[in-house]
């Protein structure tokens, strides 16, 4: 039978073998954690990256030169991370990760630009279309798809599970409006007064005759109303 | 006496049921009540008012109340104590009945002793007049269908039929005369189903056993007056039983109630409350007897009763009447209630067109039974009650020679010659009398004209006898029973030993005994004071009459005749004196005599008392000495009497005083210190408070505190008496009246007894007094339990004296409880007593001082006292310890060192039992052969250093590195190295002494604290090692760390390039 003695040298080795243990285990758990950031950063940046290319290659987006090089500066950097093909570096994963977030700042920016001056106007024409009673059934869910585009964070690959990415719904949605409109071949009177109607800009004065002749063709007076313009006041 | 004839007669005659002997032997034998009560009705206490009290009759006029024919039913109890002769009245009155009515009445006497209820039945069916009535042949098939269960069956049945009949009442509450709480009940009925109470109900002579006589008709009760009943004292629980009780696993409702009934036989405790409830629980089951005994007898409750009527409607038919006696109903047991109903049951009202008979009905009943059994609606219907009163005797001697003077001559008689008297009427004037064959010249009784012979009594031993009985055994059937009987049997078997029974005498043969002095030594002296004392007048004086000599009172050859020593003649003379047997005036010996008889002698009685020649001596002081003198002598005759010197009535404080007085005597007259007795010796005799020196033999509560035990003989009965005068007449001096011969008595005594006192002083059993080895024992002892180390073998002079006050704190010992308990109780008052005396006994006292806190020892004595001791090294067996010693200032050391030495083992014992343990333990831990200080010191270096890992991974233990349990061994390194050595050889040690000696060190109270460190220690390292694996185990069961490469990462920010380059 083992005395104390002997148990009190052995378990206090063991103790000690124990404490070395623990720390080798921490290190792999801090390793295994990096290596996780790491490969959610660079799949985030292939991500909106991706988007873009669509972006540009569906509506012509592009960044600007500036973002553009510092995007390329990032990856750069995202490359450098990775030390000797066997760890990521904590401190240049941690710089990284803020500079994901201000570039994608900076792109979310640019892409709402791009859009209140080349897609906002596909609204308009979407109401005169649904004013002339055309494509009735496809209207709300083109304005819905057209909307949807307006924030870059909702271009990506949906979440929910879709196999398209936004930015190319976007794409068909915006295709789609300019098919119909092609089908309407309307003279430029004709295109004027629509137009201020859908602005509520129209008046008795825009009732034109070749209007009312156009309209009566149609047989779609009973689409058009007309009411007292309201005074400034009335607000 | 006829010796021929009464040898074979006596038992029958003196057959204490009266009912079971012949009848001419009972009209024979008879004497005539006189003093009989009539009364119509009881008080509300069940007792005679005081106008029926004061009214006499003698039993023809109570045969004339209740026996003569009437028209009326009429229904008489006759009541009285157990044993005053109801049963004898009824038994007379039934015997007149027959002999002077006709035949229209039919007379019946229903016998006690064919009292079970088949009994009864057959009894009845007897009757001539009813051989016709209607269904006789169903009751006799009832009365001889024999039981077919067994005895032990049919107890059974009876005892559980009780306790159905209480689950009964339980369940439906009847209307019973005593009623007990639900809670009672139950607790009574768990009692009754305990199988140690039922095996003791079911016990020879128990209650069970009584009523299992009056069902099966077993005649092995017949002829007592024993109730078959529940009593009081079937419940007393004694604590044995209840203990057993207890270890037997009784319910606890039962044992509850055999707490209730804990019944102390000492009576050191009160018993009123258990006697309270064990007569209320007797009552109850009481109450329902005659529903068991009916059931189990295969009896309906209505079969008495129909019996009774057909017999009644038989008669009527017949044109008769019904006179029936019941000599007891008490032992009617399971009937009494359908009897009396029967009895009850009128021939007129609403039971006329039954066309029953009329019935007298006489019936007996202790008065005890009436009160506590009849019910109110049968105590209303009683027409009149005959009160036989107990003691029937008193203030009437004549009476009771006549009782005595009738049955002595009944046994005398041929049975034939009685019978033709009984035939021919029993006319008194025809009265025989016996022809004596021996008892010549004794003592005399006249009926009718004949002197009948009082052989073997005297008219005085009958007096002195009587008045000797108690007064609950002053009946006839216990005067038979007890002083009858016996000495007829005596006189009859073993003449020469006659009277061979001890009587207390009162101090009647004082004179007597100085008169005989010369015949003390005597081996039949005893006897012939007895029955000169009790049969002859007191006194040994003597008279000549008619050439017979007489000596006190008795015809010198009767002295002869019963082999009694030869008594001087004192006073002989020739005088007119009548011989007693030739009177016809009864005669009483002696100085005692009663009004209405007048002595027939004129012999001549000293006076009892010696008369003082002066004045001085108040009657008062003379009968002071009288009454302590009485109870000398009883002390003196009697060998089992115990003197009463205790202080508590006058006649006790006397003698108290006289015992006090000698030993004050002896204090005074002995110079003690010349004859070699030491002061402490003295002083230990003196300490008792009552009998230091003498004490008497046979006498109550101090006997045994005296070393010297006076004898119970005439030598001593005079020296005491000598100093009571002393006491009493000299008021303390010897002046009084012839004061010279009793302080010559006790001159003689005291030279007598010096030698004998001495002796007994300084010695017991034959050896030297030794209580000083026993106080040094003690004391030493006391110190070894105190942990002060003292060789056994080598009682230290200084250790001894000077560590007469340690007295350790049993607190920071670390010995095992037994020794802490010894040392404690060594160290109380009675320990100080103890050492007191080791110190004072070598002391040197300083002027009159028997102690003193100023110690001037005689050291070489002392020395030398304990160099004796400790060659026994401590060691007394019993034996040796003078247990019997008289002296209990003395003794109380021995039993003080016995005590001790019966201690001693279980606490060595128990101390190197628990100290094994301990090693053994610590040998599980620590190597303890050949352990060191250092040793110790290093364990813990390495004790601290787990713990400082422990700490710094983080594990949870006990202790740390800088606890107090540690530093603290770390202290005490050294005396856990020395007491693992003395552990080791107090276990090793076989002697008690010597181990006790050794475990002074108290090894356990370092051993003790290091086990406990030890024993952590090895826990938290097991938690440790615990702790440990269990971690490894996960983090071995864990994801192993990968080799990554980062392919898909470099991959996609290839393509990220890709999609950004082609802007």
């Amino acid at each position: 039978m083992m005395l104390l003695q002997e148990r009190l040298e052995k378990s206090t080795k063991n103790m000690k073998a124990l404490d070395q243990d623990r720390k080798k285990a921490n290190d792999l758990k801090r390793r295994e954690a990096n290596d996780k950031a790491f490969h959610d950063l660079v799949f985030e940046t292939e991500s909106n990256l991706k988007t873009y290319k669509y972006a540009k290659d569906h509506f012509n987006f592009k960044l600007s030169q500036n973002l553009q090089q510092e995007i390329q500066d990032y990856i750069q950097n995202l490359k450098n991370t990775i030390d000797s093909n066997t760890s990521v570096d904590e401190a240049r994963l941690s710089g990284n990760k803020r500079k994901s977030r201000n570039l994608l700042e900076e792109l979310s920016k640019q892409w709402s630009f791009f859009y209140q001056e080349n897609l906002t106007g596909y609204k308009g024409s979407l109401n005169i279309l649904d004013g002339l009673g055309m494509a009735e059934g496809d209207i709300g869910s083109l304005r819905k798809r057209l909307e949807s585009g307006r924030a870059w964070s909702s271009l990506g690959r949906s979440s929910s599970g879709t196999r398209k990415d936004q930015v190319v719904v976007l794409a068909e949605a915006v295709d789609k409006i300019n098919q119909m409109l092609a089908q309407l071949t309307l003279t430029d009177g004709i295109k004027r007064f629509l137009i201020a109607v859908s602005q509520n800009r129209a008046d008795v004065t825009s009732l034109t005759p070749e209007v009312y002749d156009w309209i009566h063709k149609k047989q779609i007076s009973t689409r058009f109303s007309i009411s007292f313009k309201r005074k400034s006041s009335d607000f | 006496m006829n010796t021929d004839i009464a040898s074979k007669r006596y038992k029958e005659v003196l057959r204490v049921d009266v009912i079971t002997n012949r009848k001419s032997d009972f009209l024979a034998s008879h004497v005539p009540f006189k003093n009989l009560h009539l009364a119509t009705k009881l008080t509300a206490q069940a007792k005679l008012s005081a106008d029926d009290k004061a009214k006499n009759f003698d039993e023809e006029e109570i045969y004339g109340h209740i026996a003569v024919p009437v028209p009326d039913d009429r229904f008489t109890l006759v009541t009285g104590t157990n044993g005053a002769g109801k049963s004898h009245l009824i038994r007379w009155i039934a015997n007149m009945m027959h002999i002077r009515l006709n035949d229209s009445e039919v007379v019946l006497f229903i016998k006690r002793n064919d009292n079970t209820l088949k009994g009864t039945i057959r009894q009845l069916l007897d009757i001539p007049e009813v051989q016709n009535i209607h269904d006789k042949d169903r009751y006799k098939r009832l009365v001889n269908a024999s039981l077919v269960v067994s005895e032990a069956q049919l107890k059974n049945k009876l005892y559980y039929s009780y306790v159905t009949q209480i689950e009964t009442d339980l369940s439906k509450p009847g209307d019973r005369i005593v009623k007990l709480t639900r809670i009672e009940k139950k607790r009574l009925l768990a009692f009754l189903q305990n199988d140690l109470f039922k095996a003791y109900a079911m016990r020879e002579d128990g209650p069970i056993e009584r009523l299992y006589a009056k069902v099966a008709g077993a005649d092995f009760l017949q002829g007592n007056d024993v109730v078959a009943q529940f009593v009081p004292e079937d419940f007393y629980v004694t604590s044995v039983q209840y203990d057993n009780m207890g270890k037997n696993g009784a319910d606890g409702k039962a044992l509850r109630m055999a707490k209730s009934l804990l019944h102390d036989e000492d009576g050191m405790q009160d018993n009123a409350d258990v006697e309270e409830l064990a007569k209320k629980l007797a009552q109850y089951m009481n109450s329902f007897t005659d529903d068991v005994v009916q059931e189990c007898a295969g009896l309906q409750a209505g079969d008495m009763q129909q019996i009774f009527s057909d017999i009644r409607k038989e008669l009527c038919r017949q044109g008769k009447n019904l006179t029936i006696l019941v000599e007891d109903i008490t032992s009617f047991t399971g009937v009494n209630s359908a009897l009396l109903q029967a009895l009850m049951t009128p021939h007129t009202g609403e039971y006329a067109t039954e066309k029953l008979c009329r019935i007298n009905a006489i019936v007996g009943s202790t008065d005890g039974y009436y009160n506590d059994n009849f019910r109110d609606n049968f105590k209303e219907r009683i027409t009149q009650f005959v009160w036989v009163p107990g003691n029937i005797f008193e203030n009437d001697y004549n009476r009771l020679y006549e009782f005595f003077a009738r049955y002595l001559n009944t046994m005398s008689l041929d049975g034939d010659a009685v019978d033709l008297w009984a035939r021919n009427g029993a006319d008194p004037d025809s009265y025989p009398v016996h022809t004596e064959n021996i008892g010549k010249y004794w003592d005399t009784y006249p009926l009718n004209d004949h002197n009948v012979s009082l052989y073997p009594f005297s008219r005085h031993a009958i007096k002195f006898l009587y008045d000797s009985c108690d007064p609950d055994k002053k009946t006839p059937r216990r005067i038979m029973q007890d002083i009858i009987l016996p000495y007829v049997e005596e006189i009859l078997k073993s003449p020469e030993q006659f009277p061979s029974k001890e009587i207390k005498l009162k101090g009647k043969d004082i004179q007597l005994r100085k008169e005989t002095k010369y015949l003390s030594d005597h081996p039949q002296y005893k006897r012939l004071l007895r029955f000169m004392t009790v049969w002859g007048d007191e006194t040994a004086q003597s008279v000549k009459k008619d050439g017979i000599i007489y000596i006190g009172g008795i015809a010198e050859s009767i002295y002869k005749d019963l082999e009694l020593p030869e008594v001087k003649l004192k006073n002989s003379a020739e005088t007119n004196v009548s011989h007693p047997t030739s009177t016809k005036n009864p005669v009483v010996h002696g100085p005692v005599s009663e009004p209405e008889t007048k002595p027939g002698t004129e012999i001549s009685v000293p006076e009892p008392v010696p008369s003082p020649t002066k004045d001085s001596i108040t009657q008062e002081q003379r009968d002071r000495l009288k009454r302590a003198d009485e109870n000398l002598s009883d002390w003196v005759n009697i060998s089992d009497y115990m003197l009463n010197a205790t202080a508590t009535t006058q006649g006790a404080i006397d003698l108290s005083n006289a015992r006090k007085n000698m030993n004050k005597f002896l204090n005074d007259a002995i110079d003690w210190e010349s004859e070699g007795v030491p002061v402490d010796a003295l002083a230990k005799i003196k300490m008792a408070k009552e009998s230091f020196f003498v004490s008497f033999e046979r006498q109550k509560q101090t006997s045994r505190n005296s070393i010297l035990e006076l004898p119970a003989n005439t030598d001593t009965l005079a020296l005491i008496e000598a100093f009571l005068k002393w006491d009493i007449w000299g008021h303390k001096s010897w002046n009084y009246p012839d004061s010279c011969d009793d302080l010559l008595t006790v001159q003689i005594w005291l030279e007598n007894v010096k030698p004998k006192l001495i002796k007994a002083m300084m010695e017991e059993n034959g050896k030297p007094i030794n209580y000083f080895s026993y106080a040094a024992a003690s004391e030493a002892y006391r110190l070894l339990l105190n942990n002060v180390p003292l060789k056994p073998d080598d009682l230290n002079f200084e250790v001894m004296v000077q560590g007469a006050d340690t007295k350790a704190d049993t607190a920071s010992m670390g010995h095992v409880q037994e020794w802490k308990d010894l040392c404690r109780k060594l160290n109380n008052r009675e320990g100080d007593s103890i050492r007191d005396t080791f110190l004072q006994y070598y002391n040197l006292p300083q002027g009159d001082k028997t102690s003193s806190d100023i110690f001037i020892l005689d050291r070489l004595e002392l020395d030398r006292a304990l160099k004796k001791l400790d060659q026994n090294n401590l060691s007394f067996d019993q034996q040796d310890l003078q247990m019997d010693d008289p002296v209990v200032h003395r003794k109380k050391f021995s039993e003080y060192l016995l005590d001790i030495r019966k201690k001693i083992p279980l606490v060595v014992e128990r101390e190197k039992q628990s100290l094994k343990e301990t090693m053994n333990k610590l040998a599980q831990f620590i190597d303890l052969d050949e352990l060191e200080a250092d040793d110790i010191t290093d364990l813990l270096d390495d004790v601290r250093s787990f713990y400082g890992q422990a700490e710094s991974v983080h594990i949870p233990v006990k202790l740390h590195k800088d606890s107090p349990e540690i530093s603290n061994i770390n202290s005490i390194a050294e005396q856990i190295e020395k007491a693992i050595e003395k552990g080791q050889s107090a276990l090793n040690e076989p002697d008690l002494v010597s181990s006790l000696f050794v475990l002074t060190y108290d090894p356990l109270k370092y051993l003790t604290p290091l086990l406990k460190l030890l024993t952590n220690v090895s826990e938290d390292i097991n938690q440790a090692n615990n702790y440990v694996e269990r971690e490894k185990s996960v983090a071995l069961s864990g994801p192993a760390g990968k080799n990554t490469t980062y392919v898909t990462e470099q991959k996609a920010l290839a393509d990220c390039e890709t999609y950004l380059g082609g802007c």
